[in-house]
């Protein structure tokens, strides 16, 4: 009677792996439903996102650019507020900020949906940024989709309500770019190695 | 390598480009924007202290350094304003102006002298509250003027008169066109001697120094730095250093790092001195001047 283990085939290095016709892979018996990614899935990625580039790209920002222009940004409002009605003339630099702050916001998904399909927060809720076709999207489509949830923030609401009303739960620029957020079930595969 | 490290390095690979973006945009911005940053300020007060002056007058305004003063003071990245004079004085207005918004200032206040900080200067150095000079720092002349050009000798040598239409008995008090009368000689003391008895008090106030004593060697005379410590009227011998190193102390700060107060050239400035505005305003500009 043969002794069997299960081992998961990421825990065996590429050079240990047996050769193909000394195993046979016994695949899961149940189907992996992809599924269009849920609302407060996508939210909640969202928040993770915006997070990690506020606290890290944003504070990066700040630091740098308040150090090199001698503005008090990112330290006491109520004082930068009083220096700003004191110079009015300030107030384009310290503008620049939040502008600067919401394209790192589209520069950060734009990169990360087209080069890894996903961002941090996306990957922690296995969601995956594909086009119709599931195909990794494009430059474009990554630009475009991306618009509503950085520079053109206002029009978000907008964006979002398109999602309630549509079968793969698209967005108005999702739409628009031919892309989709699917749901990914992490998927672990197990194998009998018989020896 | 399997799949799982080489997402990971991926995603690492893309935060990381993600990152440089972030550092390259900022620096890009930084030096578009950018400016000097400090945590003393250092204002210069140099040349006379008038209420209006152009790009043409050799001294400053009272204006400029009341902004510099307000900016300085409402600055979070500043902890204590150093002030370098080298003035002989000016206009009682603008002085009086300057020294306000010194005491206004919330932050330590100290006052560098240099060549010269006489009268009017000295006023505005005694509101700070440190005064380093050097010991040939030519100080004091704690007095006020009053003068004007009088021309009446010269219309008549040459056949001009002066007609004099005026609604009341001294609405044209200070006229270089006449000599002045006994009556208005006295009102012009009289206005002067006010003037220099708030000047005294003042100073006495500012220096913690009784009124009689400052009174006993406010006739206008002159010390060098070494008899205004003697006299109370400095608290250090010293220059930028000393004075920097008071601000410091006072401001309970580990590193000084100056961040100068230039005057600012508006491009109108420019143009009216192109346009020879500044020339024309000068010759206007010669009426009678009480001063500090």
């Amino acid at each position: 009677m043969p002794r069997q283990k299960k081992q998961r085939i990421e825990d065996i290095p590429e050079t240990e792996a047996p050769e193909p016709e000394s195993f046979s892979i016994h695949l899961p018996q149940q189907e992996v439903e992809i599924t269009p990614a849920p609302f407060w899935k996508r939210t909640l990625a969202f928040v993770i996102d915006f997070a990690i580039v506020y606290f890290v790209f944003f504070q990066l920002f700040v630091m740098i650019y308040s150090s090199m222009t001698g503005l008090p940004i990112g330290g006491d409002v109520d004082a930068l507020q009083s220096y700003m009605q004191l110079k009015p003339e300030i107030s384009e630099k310290v503008f620049v900020t939040p502008v600067a702050g919401a394209f790192i916001l589209l520069f950060y998904f734009i990169i990360m949906e087209r080069m890894i399909g996903s961002t941090v927060g996306k990957k922690l809720l296995n969601l995956r940024v594909v086009s119709l076709h599931h195909n990794r999207i494009n430059y474009v489509q990554a630009i475009i989709r991306n618009l509503t949830k950085s520079i053109l923030f206002p029009l978000l609401v907008f964006d979002i309500i398109w999602m309630f009303i549509t079968k793969n739960k698209q967005r108005f620029s999702e739409i628009f770019a031919g892309t989709k957020v699917i749901y990914e079930p992490k998927l672990v595969l197990e194998y009998e190695v018989y020896e | 390598m399997n799949s799982k490290g080489q997402g990971f390095f991926k995603t690492l690979y893309v935060f990381g480009f993600v990152l440089l973006f972030t550092v390259v945009a900022a620096l890009v911005l930084g030096s578009i924007y950018g400016g000097e940053t400090g945590n003393v300020a250092l204002i210069k007060i140099e040349g006379e202290i008038t209420t209006s002056g152009d790009i043409l007058s050799a001294g400053v305004t009272s204006d400029e350094i009341v902004n510099a003063v307000e900016d300085a003071d409402a600055n979070p990245d500043i902890q204590a304003i150093v002030f370098g004079i080298n003035s002989p004085g000016g206009t009682i207005v603008a002085t009086k102006e300057i020294v306000n918004a010194v005491k206004n200032a919330n932050k330590p206040t100290v006052c560098w002298l240099r060549e010269s900080a006489a009268s009017g200067a000295y006023w505005v150095a005694s509101a700070c509250d440190k005064i380093v000079a050097d010991e040939f720092t030519m100080t004091g002349s704690l007095g006020v003027t009053g003068s004007y050009l009088e021309f009446s000798g010269l219309f008549e040598k040459y056949g001009v008169s002066y007609v004099r239409i005026v609604s009341g008995g001294e609405k044209d008090i200070g006229t270089p066109f006449r000599e002045p009368t006994a009556v208005e000689k006295a009102e012009l003391q009289a206005m002067i001697d006010e003037i220099h008895d708030a000047f005294i008090a003042d100073v006495a106030k500012n220096r913690n120094i009784s009124v009689e004593r400052v009174r006993q060697i406010a006739n206008g005379s002159i010390f060098l730095g070494n008899k205004a410590l003697e006299l109370g009227l400095v608290d250090k011998l010293g220059g930028k250093q000393e004075a920097l190193d008071i601000a410091k102390e006072l401001a309970n700060i580990t590193e000084v790092k100056v961040l100068e107060y230039k005057k600012e050239v508006s491009l109108s400035q420019l143009a009216s001195m192109f346009f020879g505005e500044s020339l024309a305003k000068y010759f206007v500009s010669q009426n009678m001047k009480i001063q500090v």
